[in-house]
């Protein structure tokens, strides 16, 4: 009996030693590799594309649209982009006479790395939401269904106001596969109509298809 | 004084890592959750301003009207001199490469290049942005340098 309970004893005690040191292996591979998802107030799930060139991080001004056409716009989190973001909140709220306080233009600048997406008339009271109810409000989008009243032009047009007629760097557009053309069209008739014309849209990356030329220009240069 | 030592010994060196291995694999899945592998990628698109137009031989131009699901109506030549018209499928057979693969082998023994090679992309109310996107990637695949969006 006794003899029993010691080799049982015995072959419990297993060596976890490697076991952590591969843990902490993978744990370092995925803290070094990859990067912190951003916040997502806009659900969007991007088309693939050939394209290999890195999405830039600074300076960017984005449009989203959704599945459903609805309209975002967002800026970077860095100071250069979120400094444009104040001016465009202090131009529309002159041109449009919302007479937003500087509280406001705060959340403004908050809010537009997450994505706005109200219409210019709605703003004032969407940016005396807190940021907790930020992320549970329903945006409506904003409209930019008919030439009339295509309000995404307002805002790009404040945009350009504010940084006295320069373009900003990076234009980048982020749109849903689902999304139908006419919305597409919409937006690019907004930046069309303010002398935009060159745009990067957002694509998560996919293989060359064998076959084709690019294939072989790729294949040639190894 | 020896005997004492070596049990002593032994038993601070035996030290449980389960905790540990618990902890790693715990962070590990945080990790998985919270982060991304791989960056999105910026496809760049310029779009034309209005007036300025584009001259290209009849022989050398396609068209491509894009309906839903991928569905592509093309048409070489134009409205009054069509040189061929038929249905291609960006997901499927005959495929919308192919037919572009073809078409300059014909400019190509016609011109004796392919530098006029120009594809007018025409899309429908009806074609997800999806269709667009594959549709200009293709433009890049196959090394098209003359296409336009038109609206």
């Amino acid at each position: 009996m006794s003899k029993l309970n010691k080799i049982a004893r015995k072959s419990t005690w297993v060596d976890m030693t490697a076991f952590v040191d591969v843990s902490f292996l993978i744990l370092s591979f995925f803290m070094l590799a990859t990067k912190f998802k951003p916040p997502e107030i806009v659900q969007v799930q991007n088309p693939k594309s050939v394209s290999s060139e890195n999405q830039p991080e600074n300076d960017v001004f984005k449009v989203s649209f959704d599945k459903d056409g609805k309209v975002y716009i967002s800026f970077s989190p860095d100071k250069e982009a979120q400094e444009k973001a104040q001016q465009t909140a202090e131009v529309l709220s002159r041109q449009k006479g919302l007479n937003l306080t500087p509280a406001q233009i705060s959340a403004f600048k908050r809010f537009s790395v997450g994505g706005i997406g109200v219409p210019v008339e709605k703003l004032p009271s969407f940016l005396n939401l807190t940021d907790d109810e930020f992320k549970n409000f329903k945006q409506p989008g904003i409209p930019v269904q008919d030439s009339v009243n295509n309000q995404l032009n307002d805002y790009i047009n404040a945009l350009l106001t504010a940084t006295g007629g320069r373009k900003p760097q990076n234009v980048m557009l982020n749109g849903d596969n689902g999304t139908k053309y006419p919305y597409f069209k919409n937006v690019l008739a907004a930046f069309k109509k303010n002398g935009i014309f060159s745009f990067k849209l957002i694509t998560a990356l996919e293989g060359v298809p064998e076959g084709t030329p690019l294939y072989k220009t790729h294949n040639a240069k190894k | 004084m020896n005997a004492i030592e070596i049990s002593g010994s032994k038993k601070s060196l035996q030290i449980d890592f389960a905790p540990m291995v618990d902890l790693g694999f715990l962070l590990i899945t945080f990790f998985v959750f919270t982060t991304e592998m791989s960056r999105p990628k910026a496809f760049g698109l310029n779009v034309p301003d209005k007036g300025n137009g584009i001259e290209s031989p009849v022989s050398a131009t396609i068209t491509l009207t894009l309906k839903e699901n991928g569905v592509v109506d093309y048409l070489e030549g134009n409205e009054q001199h069509v040189l061929a018209k038929g249905v291609a499928y960006l997901y499927g057979k005959p495929s919308l490469r192919d037919e572009l693969i073809s078409k300059r082998e014909r400019i190509l023994k016609q011109f004796g290049n392919d530098r006029q090679y120009t594809v007018i992309i025409q899309p429908t109310a009806h074609t997800q942005y999806k269709e667009i996107v594959d549709v200009l990637d293709e433009m890049v695949v196959n090394d098209i340098k003359k296409y336009v969006l038109l609206d």
